[in-house]
């Protein structure tokens, strides 16, 4: 058991897997949750939500390796010689800070579980924004949103700094966030305001 | 030459693959709109339109607005080389659930085969073809993230990236085009009938 768990330990993507985890627990109780109940409502709303958290899920994963890339791209401009894998691997790791950021939304959750929405309410337009502020456990992980991506931008520079000269590091990683945000202001540029007033 | 390129970088396999997975989101949408059908009716509220009347988007507006959202999608289709096509796969599989439900609802409502291939075929074709282009390219993240070690510039140059965006631009617009001007004038004509 105890050879099983040190195995399992040093396995790179247990950060991702533990993050995905606590996610899904997440979505389950969070919608579950809101969206109670056998009226086509509510089940038209529990599929769409789950579609958009794995949706998030996924592109979450694929902005991680943007990130990686771009760090990647400049200690490579920079001169040093990182193996892929290791980038990888310091993506992975960093992912810790967001796993214990989920997993405290799902105690949070525990603790206070919303409030499910009546089918009346469902066809008031912000009914359900309402009843998400109203929730203490979502309004803490609206706020508590930066505080893990600092956690996770510090685990990366951390874990670059062992392998590389710091200053590379954290131009590395300053670079990193740069471009993540570029890509993110331009997709939100491109996508627009919605249609309807 | 253009034979041999798509057969020396599997373009086809991983195009059939994208659209394989586009193909099981529509049929799981479809049968997700048929169970939500067979559900036993409750009392449900009317839902009020929240849009004054008279504040119809020009076509030139919905134009815009339907190519940039495609846009949107085609680039985050293409984010899968970066995640193991993960995104792709999931993008993919959750606009063929969109379109499926779409599909789905409408067949219950009445509406016929017919006039539900009119409302889709004439712009969905062009435009799932291009996001299925993009899946395409996505998929090869899977192959890219396997051999993550060996991964190098000509790894991302056999991508054909300018290529592929400038194929995905070109025909993500003539779809948005037949979408907001002959589409819409199809369902203008179709409203009548159910």
């Amino acid at each position: 058991m105890v050879k099983w768990l040190e195995r399992l330990a040093k396995l790179a993507l247990l950060p991702v897997l533990v993050w995905f985890a606590g996610l899904a627990a997440f979505a389950v109780i969070g919608i579950d949750g809101l969206f109670a109940g056998p009226n086509p409502v509510f089940v038209i709303a529990r599929v769409t939500a789950y579609v958009t958290v794995v949706m998030v899920a996924a592109v979450t994963t694929a902005f991680v390796a943007a990130f990686g890339l771009a760090c990647g791209a400049m200690l490579n401009w920079l001169g040093e010689s990182l193996d892929p894998r290791q980038i990888v691997a310091t993506m992975s790791r960093s992912f810790w800070c967001l796993a214990a950021y989920v997993w405290l939304g799902v105690a949070s959750l525990i603790l206070d579980p919303p409030v499910a929405l009546t089918v009346f309410e469902m066809s008031e337009p912000d009914a359900l924004e309402v009843r998400v502020a109203e929730t203490t456990a979502f309004a803490w992980m609206g706020r508590l949103r930066y505080l893990a991506l600092i956690g996770f931008l510090a685990t990366s520079f951390w874990l670059l700094a062992r392998r590389t000269r710091p200053l590379n590091a954290l131009l590395a990683v300053s670079f990193g966030v740069a471009a993540l945000a570029a890509v993110l202001t331009g997709l939100g540029l491109l996508s627009g305001p919605s249609l309807v007033p | 030459m253009l034979a041999t390129t798509l057969a020396k970088d599997n373009w086809v396999g991983s195009f059939l693959g994208a659209v394989f997975v586009l193909v099981v989101g529509l049929v799981a949408g479809i049968a997700i709109a048929e169970w939500i059908n067979a559900m036993p009716a409750e009392s449900t509220p009317p839902v009020v339109a929240h849009r004054s009347p008279g504040a119809e988007p020009a076509s030139w507006e919905l134009f815009a607005f339907i190519l940039r959202r495609n846009m949107t999608v085609f680039l985050i289709l293409l984010l899968g080389v970066l995640s193991a096509g993960l995104v792709t796969i999931v993008v993919l599989l959750g606009n063929g659930l969109a379109v499926g439900q779409l599909i789905g609802f409408a067949r219950t409502s009445g509406m016929s085969h017919v006039d539900v291939a009119y409302l889709l075929l004439p712009h969905g074709v062009l435009e799932l073809g291009a996001l299925c282009v993009a899946g395409a390219v996505g998929l090869r993240g899977i192959g890219l993230a396997f051999g993550v070690s060996a991964v190098d510039r000509r790894a991302f140059e056999s991508l054909r990236l300018g290529t592929v965006l400038v194929f995905g631009l070109v025909a993500l617009a003539t779809a948005a085009f037949v979408e907001a001007f002959v589409t819409v004038e199809i369902a203008e004509s179709l409203s009548g009938r159910w």
